[in-house]
C-alpha cells in the first residue's frame, strides 16, 4: 500500500538537526519504507543525514510518501510531527 | 527538464571559460539555457532561418563575425534584427574578438546577454560542450555510503541499521576514504562512467549511533576523505537470511543498474563476528584483480577441471594398460 500526505513546515527553526532526529526516531518504528519530497528531491526519512540535506526552512512545502505493511500509521504519524512542530513552542 | 540560467553559467564558468560579460548582468537572470548543444550561428547570418536552433548558445567564431562586415548597413541590420527577435540564451564571440556594435546594440535593446572569451573557437566549442555535459548529466541521489577502498569507489547500500556507516567508519579507521555517507550524489558523465560526490551540507559527517554526529575530516585528517570518485562496485550489506542462497563460488558476475550503467554487485550477509571492513576491503581488490584480467573463482574452476580430467585420463590409461596385458592371456 502507498499513501502520501502534503505538509508544510510550520515552526520558527525549521527542519532543524533536534526536529529531523524526532521525525528520523518516529520513522524507525515503522517497517515501511517512508520518504519525503521536496521538489525533486526523494530523502529517506529513516535517515537523519538524509533529512538535514532538504535544508527545509519555515513554510516549506514537503510530501510524505509512504509504501509498505504499515504505510497507513506511518503517514499518520509523520503528518501529526509536522502539525505538532517537532512540540515546539514556535 | 533541467535549465541552467545564463546568470549561474556565468558565475560557474567565467573562469573556466574565460568569459566577460559584453552587456548589462541584470539580462542574464531571465535567459536559460536548456540543454548540452551549441550552434554556430553561420547560417542565421545568411537568412537561413529554417531549423534556426535559437534555443542553443550561439556562438559566433572569426568567419561570422567578418561575414557580418561584409553586408550592407541595411542589410545587417535587417538580419540582426530577425535573430534577435528570437529568444536566444546568449551569444558567445570567441577569440577575443569584439563583435560588431550593430549586433551588440540590437543585443541589449533585446536584452539578450553577450559574452567574450579569449579562447579560440574550436577549442572553446570543446571546453563549452565539456562544462554544459556535466551541467546536464543525469543524476540520481542514492541512499548509501560511499568510500574510496584501495581506488576503488565501492558503493555500499542496505536498509537503515544494518551497519553501512559503522562498516565506513571501520574502513576510514583501516586507511581508506570517505567519499559520503548516508546521501552520496551520484552523476552520469559518460555512458560508463558514474561520479558519486557528497552534497554541500553534509561534506564528510557521519552519524554514528551511540556517538551522534562526527565530522571524518577534523578526527581523521584530510587523507581520510574525498570529495568525489567514481562508483565501481556496489556492495549490499542485508541482515543474514538462512532461507536466502549466498553466492558461495563467485563465478558468475552480477550486476546492478544506476542511471542506466551497470556495476558490478555483491550481496554481502551481515552477522554478528563478520568482519564486514575486511570483507569489503578484500572485495575491493578482488575487483581489482579482475580488472587486471585475474578472474581467481573461474581460474580456480579451471584448475578443478584440469585436475578432474587427469584423472580420468589416467584411469582410462590404466584400464587400457590392464586391458592390454590381459589381451594375450
Amino acid at each position: 500500500m502507498k499513501f502520501t500526505a502534503k505538509v508544510t513546515v510550520t515552526n520558527k527553526l525549521g527542519l532543524h538537526l533536534r526536529a529531523a532526529a524526532e521525525l528520523v526516531k518516529v520513522a524507525n518504528k515503522f517497517k515501511c519504507s517512508i520518504t519525503i519530497k521536496s521538489g525533486i528531491q526523494m530523502v529517506n526519512v529513516k535517515s537523519l543525514m538524509g533529512l538535514m540535506t532538504l535544508a527545509a526552512s519555515k513554510g516549506c512545502k514537503l510530501e510524505i510518501i509512504t509504501e509498505g505493511e504499515d504505510s497507513k500509521e506511518a503517514v499518520e504519524a509523520i503528518q501529526k510531527i509536522f502539525i505538532n512542530r517537532f512540540n515546539e513552542k514556535e | 527538464m533541467k535549465k541552467l540560467s545564463v546568470e549561474n553559467f556565468f558565475q560557474e564558468a567565467k573562469i573556466r571559460l574565460k568569459l566577460t560579460p559584453l552587456t548589462s548582468e541584470s539580462d542574464m537572470t531571465q535567459r536559460y539555457i536548456v540543454g548540452v548543444d551549441i550552434n554556430r550561428m553561420g547560417m542565421a547570418l545568411t537568412g537561413w532561418f529554417k531549423w534556426f536552433p535559437f534555443e542553443r548558445v550561439q556562438i559566433l567564431g572569426k568567419t561570422e563575425r567578418d561575414y557580418l562586415y561584409t553586408l550592407s548597413s541595411l542589410q545587417r541590420e535587417k538580419i540582426l534584427k530577425k535573430i534577435m527577435s528570437y529568444s536566444i540564451p546568449c551569444i558567445i564571440f570567441t577569440h577575443k574578438m569584439k563583435p560588431h556594435p550593430g549586433l551588440l546594440r540590437q543585443a541589449k535593446e533585446k536584452k539578450i546577454p553577450v559574452f567574450l572569451t579569449t579562447i579560440p573557437t574550436t577549442k572553446f566549442v570543446s571546453e563549452i560542450s565539456t562544462f554544459l555535459e556535466e551541467k546536464f548529466a543525469p543524476e540520481s541521489t542514492t541512499h548509501g555510503t560511499l568510500l574510496d577502498v584501495y581506488g576503488v569507489g565501492v558503493l555500499i547500500l542496505g536498509d537503515s541499521g544494518i551497519g553501512k556507516s559503522e562498516c565506513a567508519l571501520d574502513l576510514v579507521e583501516r586507511g581508506h576514504r570517505l567519499v559520503a555517507d548516508d546521501m552520496v550524489y551520484i552523476k552520469r558523465l559518460s555512458s560508463q562512467l558514474l561520479m558519486g560526490s557528497c552534497s554541500e551540507i553534509l561534506k564528510h559527517h557521519m552519524e554514528i549511533r551511540g556517538l551522534g554526529i562526527i565530522n571524518i575530516e577534523s578526527l581523521f585528517g584530510s587523507g581520510a576523505v574525498r570529495d568525489k570518485k567514481r562508483v565501481e562496485l556496489v556492495v549490499q550489506l542485508e541482515e543474514w537470511n538462512n532461507r536466502r542462497e549466498y553466492d558461495r563460488l563467485g563465478l558468475t558476475q552480477k550486476y546492478y543498474n544506476i542511471l542506466d550503467v551497470s556495476l558490478p554487485f555483491l550481496v554481502i550477509p551481515v552477522r554478528p563476528g563478520r568482519n564486514l571492513a575486511v570483507i569489503i576491503e578484500v572485495a575491493a581488490m578482488n575487483h581489482r584483480l579482475i580488472k587486471l584480467g585475474y578472474f581467481t573463482a573461474q581460474e580456480f574452476s579451471d584448475r578443478v577441471n584440469k585436475l578432474l580430467q587427469n584423472e580420468s585420463m589416467q584411469k582410462s590409461k590404466h584400464r587400457t594398460k590392464s586391458h592390454v596385458l590381459k589381451a594375450p592371456v
